[in-house]
């Protein structure tokens, strides 16, 4: 879908018509919810993160600049929303002293598990700024320009970032004794 | 070579972005260097396990409560029909014109008005700004005015056609400015807002107003259109925080006021 369309559909939210921004949630749901899903590690957070994203993008519509790609503007919040519950998540796990849900030993690692889960809970051991990086690149598929704007972060940082996080995952699925 | 360069340039050579150089290096190293491929066989292993995350369908119950959460949201928290850009050209229109044809009907009836009487010119009326302003000649009704900022704070023009207007604002130094606008019949609508220069601005439209402020220096020209031709448009310029113009720009014919 062009962003032309998408900008006709912003034009007509902005003309009062609420049904055209519908249109756009229907047409980006899906991709939201995916990197929410990715990043958060978690349903209803990845739920919470979708919805306020497009919440926060409907009443910042008159912001929105018509230059840039709608699809890249409302993704960037819900990375950003997700990567914000991420941060809270873990701020709470340290007061309360609570370990984060995730692989913390082979044992548990292996029992039951198939090796694409066993990666997600690997991938759940990273920090959340390096698991966007990680989702972002491998399973979207955007640039290291792309990330670099969804993030708003240098193109150098996207590729120290994303080395470091591979770097990190695959020292987590060897220490599980898993080669990949 | 070291094992952190060679993981650097396996991952470059996975995502397509290898130098050609690199590329050489890389491949004359692995084969003068079998135990690299251990590495190589561990890094291309996780590339594809990553690559084949799939897509995970959101839960049914997400659509109805995104729409549930748009709908309460607040009415002062909707979308306004103002837009906030930078270096941008201008929008298709953002709002039906069904006035146009008023409008045509005003623009001949003013412009047989104008050449009727000429010398009465189209007006503005009398401004409270320490500015100039004046009336260009043309086949279609227009109204202009000049208002000077002060010597280091640059100066504000505006130029209005018909239902439409153009504001050009040249703010020199480091002063806040503020443009309110007010249509007296009817809507507003800023169709664009450019900026030359990398200078904040912020702009709120909403029904007949439209506020929109700065700090230079910057450069920004607003376009907006209003319901019609026959609408004045009620200016108030001030530079940080004092009033230094407050007029209606109008075309002839139009209830101008004070």
């Amino acid at each position: 879908m062009t962003n032309e369309n998408d900008v006709m559909l912003v034009a007509a939210c902005l003309r009062g018509d609420r049904s055209a921004f519908d249109v756009l949630v229907e047409r980006y749901e899906r991709p939201l919810y995916n990197a929410a899903y990715r990043i958060t590690g978690s349903i209803e957070d990845a739920m919470d993160a979708t919805q306020t994203a497009f919440v926060n993008a409907y009443e910042r519509l008159h912001t929105y600049n018509p230059d840039y790609r709608f699809f890249s503007w409302v993704y960037r919040i819900a990375v950003n929303q997700s990567l914000n519950i991420v941060g809270r998540r873990r701020d709470e796990s340290e007061l309360d002293g609570n370990i984060p849900a995730a692989v913390n030993n082979p044992e548990t690692a292996y029992r039951g598990t198939e090796r694409a889960e066993l990666l997600e809970n690997a991938m759940m051991q990273l920090s959340p700024e390096h698991r966007a990086v990680i989702v972002l690149k491998h399973v979207e598929g955007f640039s290291y320009t792309e990330i670099g704007e969804l993030l708003s972060i240098p193109e150098k940082t996207v590729k120290s970032r994303l080395f470091t996080a591979r770097q990190r995952l695959r020292s987590i699925l060897n220490d599980l004794g898993v080669t990949p | 070579m070291k094992t952190e360069r060679l993981e650097a340039l396996l991952w470059e050579r996975i995502d397509g972005t290898i130098a050609a150089g690199d590329l050489a290096e890389l491949e004359a190293h692995i084969a003068e260097h079998p135990e690299a491929g251990s590495l190589q066989r561990q890094i291309e292993g996780l590339a594809g396990q990553l690559d084949r995350l799939r897509p995970v369908k959101p839960p049914a119950e997400l659509k109805g409560r995104i729409t549930t959460a748009l709908h309460d949201v607040p009415a002062s928290q909707r979308p306004t029909r103002g837009i906030r850009s930078t270096l941008r050209p201008a929008p298709a229109r953002l709002r039906p014109v069904a006035w146009l044809p008023i409008a045509a009907g005003l623009l001949v009836g003013v412009t047989v008005g104008y050449l009727l009487h000429p010398g009465e010119g189209l007006s503005v009326d009398g401004s409270r700004a320490a500015g100039t302003m004046s009336v260009p000649a043309g086949d279609r009704p227009s109204s202009t005015a000049t208002i000077d900022l002060g010597g280091t704070a640059g100066s504000l023009e505006i130029a209005r056609t018909g239902a439409e207007a153009e504001i050009s604002v040249d703010l020199v130094g480091d002063h806040d400015l503020g443009v309110d606008l007010e249509a007296a019949d009817g809507d507003l609508l800023v169709t664009s807002v450019g900026t030359a220069e990398s200078g904040q601005f912020e702009i709120a439209a909403t029904g007949e107003h439209a506020r929109f402020r700065t700090r230079g220096p910057s450069t920004h020209t607003l376009r907006m259109a209003m319901s019609s031709m026959a609408t004045p448009l009620h200016l108030v310029v001030s530079l940080n925080g004092a009033v230094v113009a407050d007029q209606w720009i109008g075309e002839a014919g139009s209830d101008l006021r004070e």
